[in-house]
Formats: structure tokens, C-alpha cells, sequence
């Protein structure tokens, strides 16, 4: 099998699953992210390698930190993608920089399930899983009665009118618009998921289930005029949701 | 860190030293070049090599050890420069043409000049071919790679692990 171009004599068969850990580590650093995963799944020995070099796995908590898209080329207009890095809790020292392969995300506002609950440049909620590059897209932000789409002559969309005043540009509006996303379980293998936002200046709670396509807004009684929701959080099949003054509602 | 070979010794005619593979070849190469490899370059400070003597590389075989030379003597030129600030484009440019011809090889010599690149410390090489085993990892799944590097089947235990790992992350099946 060993190519006889080796010379004369035989060559023992190479055996990558062989290489030295260090040697592995060097062919490692040079994948993106979800292909490093591929990577530790070819044999023991590239698995260890992989541990050993930090590539997160699914099953552990990482650390996720981005870069604020607002300082970081926000004035070229859609090319704002930010690029996350993942870091491991038990050593911090190790990350491991993930590019979305979309290349379009402005925002981040969740994470649950293994799943990141990103905002696109048109400003709309998609679930992703930066582990398998799944991407699930979520109803529209024009769904919400406080935003409209404003369409040029060809039918493009050109911006959007906020709560019938300002204009926001089509891909900025996204990074403030949403303070929050939580998920109830993993939306892979069909899961019939359930996604709650907090959002417009924290002033509202909205949900949509697995295959909607559309928002519901929750009404809660517990907010004073001037209170904020805070958090929301899933529990044992409901979502619970805290605002500023304190008070905690359960929310279906 | 390395001084220059020129001020040395004799003038004019370049230093050469002797390196012995695994099995028995002798190669007669400028210290220079030989110096890419940090094992040598300190044997060849040390005025080893010269003469008669050799150095003899146990570890690495005469086929394997003739493709190293050639990219150590492609390399020479740039590395004594110092990571060569006065190098033009074009040489840039011929270099990493060179590098792109020099690994596109069979998957069995890459893996013996990895190992050599390893053994001998010689860092561009080393990562040169790194990266080309990276390019020919990307977007191959795992049973792909395998068979790319030429891995023996996976026993039904290795299967078995593979599947699993692979199920963590909702990955199809090949």
C-alpha cells in the first residue's frame, strides 16, 4: 500500500494516527472550528489531540466572547459579520475562533441547548449551532407592529421606521432591538422548541414555537409603567421571567 | 540567532557537511542549508559534519532525507537573510511556488517528510506540510479523512467510538 516511490526499502505503512500529539496540534490550529471537531472524530489518538489543543465540545460549557460589531467596521455598510471566540472554563488561556460561515451576523443574544440565538443583517432572529453550522430562521422583526419595512423601487428593502418616527438602517436596528433570547430545549432532531425574547428597550416579552411563523406577545401583569424586564429563564416546562422592580412572573 | 555562514573560514567556497540517512546514502550538502534544521545547527556550530565524519540520521531514509535537502537548499537563500526583509516579490513569489509543487505529493512521503521535518526541527517545513494536511482535511468528514490518509479500516470498537462522537453533533452518517 505504501507508495513505491519511497525508494528501495520498504517503508513501514505511515500511520497518521500515529503522529506526535504536538504534530497534530500543528495540523489542528490550521482548521476553522467545526471542522476541528470533524477532526477529533477520525481516531483515538486525533480525539486526545483535540482535547488537548482545546476544541471545545458540545457536551462541556465554553465561554463565548465577540467582538462589539459597533467598533469593529460597523460604518462598512452589511459588512459588519462579527466572529466569536469560544473558551474553554477550565483553561481560559485556550479559545478557539469561530467564523460563522454565513458571514452575516450582527448581534448574538442567547445561547441555550448548545445553540446560539443570532441576529441577521436584516435584522431578524436565527437560531444557529456553531457545532453542526445548522441554522434555523426565526419569524421576521417585522412582525412586531412597532417596525416597518420600507421598500425601495425595485422592491428591496431599504430601511425600516421604528415605532412610526426613526429610521434605522436595515442591519443596525437588530443590535439593540433585542436584549434577550432563551430556547426551553434544542431545536435539532425536530425538537419542539419554544423561543422567548425580551425585547424593545426591554419592555416586551414575545414567543414563537417550533415551526410558527409568527410572534406572540406575552401579556404580564406584574409590570408597573415604568418597570423592565430584567431576565427570563426556562424551568420544568415554563418560562419565568424577572423584571427590574423584582417581580417574577411565570409567563406559559 | 544564527550568525551568517559568510565570514567563515575559508573564503569563497561555501562550508559542506556530510549527512548519512537511515540507510546508509551519503549527502554532501552546503551548512547553510543544513542549518535550517535546528538539530544540525548545533552539531554544525560545534564543527561537526565535516570531512570524513558525517552526521548519521538514524531516524530519517535516503528518500525521505533528498525531498528535505531540496527544500532546505530552495530555503537557505531566504533563511540567512533573516526572514529576508530585502527579498523582492518575485522571489516571494517563486518560493511559494516552490512550496505548493514541493507537498503535492503522495499522502505516505508527506507523512515521512512531516516526521523528518519533526525529528530535524526544521519549522517551515514542519508547518508547510501541516497546512497541506489541513488543506486536504477540509470539508471531508471523518471517514473521508481516513481514507485520504490512508488509515486502515476502523476496527468495530473505533466504529463504534466514531459513531458516538460524531452523534454528539447531530453529524449524518457518511
Amino acid at each position: 500500500m505504501a507508495a513505491g516511490s519511497t525508494g528501495s526499502n520498504a517503508a513501514p505503512t505511515p500511520s497518521w494516527s500515529d503522529l506526535p500529539a504536538d504534530l497534530l496540534i500543528i495540523v489542528l490550529e490550521r482548521l476553522e472550528f467545526p471542522q476541528a471537531l470533524v477532526f477529533a472524530s477520525v481516531c483515538t489518538a486525533w480525539r486526545y489531540a483535540a482535547a488537548a489543543a482545546g476544541v471545545p465540545r458540545s457536551s462541556v460549557p465554553c465561554f463565548m466572547s465577540w467582538a462589539d460589531p459597533a467598533h469593529e467596521g460597523y460604518t462598512a455598510r452589511g459588512g459588519l459579520a462579527i466572529n466569536c471566540s469560544l473558551y474553554s472554563l477550565l483553561d481560559i488561556n485556550k479559545a478557539y475562533e469561530i467564523s460563522f460561515p454565513r458571514r452575516c451576523f450582527v448581534a448574538c443574544c442567547g445561547a441555550s441547548h448548545g445553540w446560539l440565538v443570532m441576529v441577521n443583517e436584516l435584522s431578524n432572529l436565527v437560531l444557529y449551532n456553531p457545532f453542526t453550522t445548522a441554522a434555523i430562521d426565526l419569524p421576521p422583526i417585522t412582525d412586531f407592529s412597532c417596525v416597518q419595512a420600507v421598500y425601495g423601487d425595485r422592491g428591496s428593502l431599504e430601511h425600516y421606521i421604528f415605532a412610526e418616527a426613526a429610521v434605522q438602517e436595515t442591519s443596525y436596528l437588530g443590535i439593540w432591538f433585542y436584549q434577550k433570547a432563551v430556547l426551553s430545549c434544542s431545536p435539532s432532531k425536530g425538537g419542539d422548541y419554544v423561543v422567548m425574547i425580551i425585547h424593545r428597550d426591554s419592555d416586551w416579552l414575545s414567543f414563537v414555537k417550533a415551526g410558527q411563523s409568527k410572534w406572540t406577545p406575552v401579556i404580564t401583569s406584574s409590570r408597573g409603567s415604568r418597570d423592565h424586564y430584567v431576565d427570563c429563564a426556562y424551568h420544568y416546562g415554563r418560562f419565568y421571567s424577572i423584571t427590574l422592580y423584582g417581580m417574577v412572573d411565570d409567563v406559559g | 540567532m544564527a550568525a551568517p555562514e559568510s565570514g567563515d573560514g575559508n573564503n569563497g567556497a561555501a562550508r559542506m557537511v556530510t549527512l548519512i540517512s537511515s540507510d546508509n546514502t551519503r549527502f554532501e550538502v552546503e551548512a547553510a542549508a543544513a542549518s535550517l534544521s535546528q538539530t544540525l545547527q548545533l552539531t554544525i556550530l560545534d564543527g561537526g559534519g565535516g570531512g570524513g565524519d558525517g552526521i548519521p540520521l538514524p531516524n530519517v531514509d535516503s528518500a525521505t532525507l533528498s525531498k528535505v535537502l531540496e527544500y532546505c537548499i530552495k530555503h537557505a537563500p531566504a533563511a540567512a537573510n533573516g526572514g529576508a526583509p530585502n527579498a523582492t516579490a518575485v522571489d516571494r513569489a517563486e518560493l511559494e511556488r516552490f512550496d505548493n509543487e514541493f507537498v503535492n505529493i503522495d499522502q505516505s512521503v508527506l507523512y515521512s517528510l512531516i516526521m523528518a521535518a519533526h525529528n530535524l526541527e526544521i519549522e517551515g517545513l514542519q508547518s508547510l506540510v501541516a497546512k497541506k494536511v489541513a488543506d486536504m482535511i477540509k470539508g471531508k468528514s471523518p471517514m473521508e479523512i481516513r481514507r485520504t490518509l490512508g488509515f486502515p479500516d476502523p476496527t468495530p470498537e473505533e466504529q463504534a467510538e466514531m459513531n458516538a462522537h460524531m452523534l454528539e453533533y447531530g453529524w449524518a452518517y457518511e
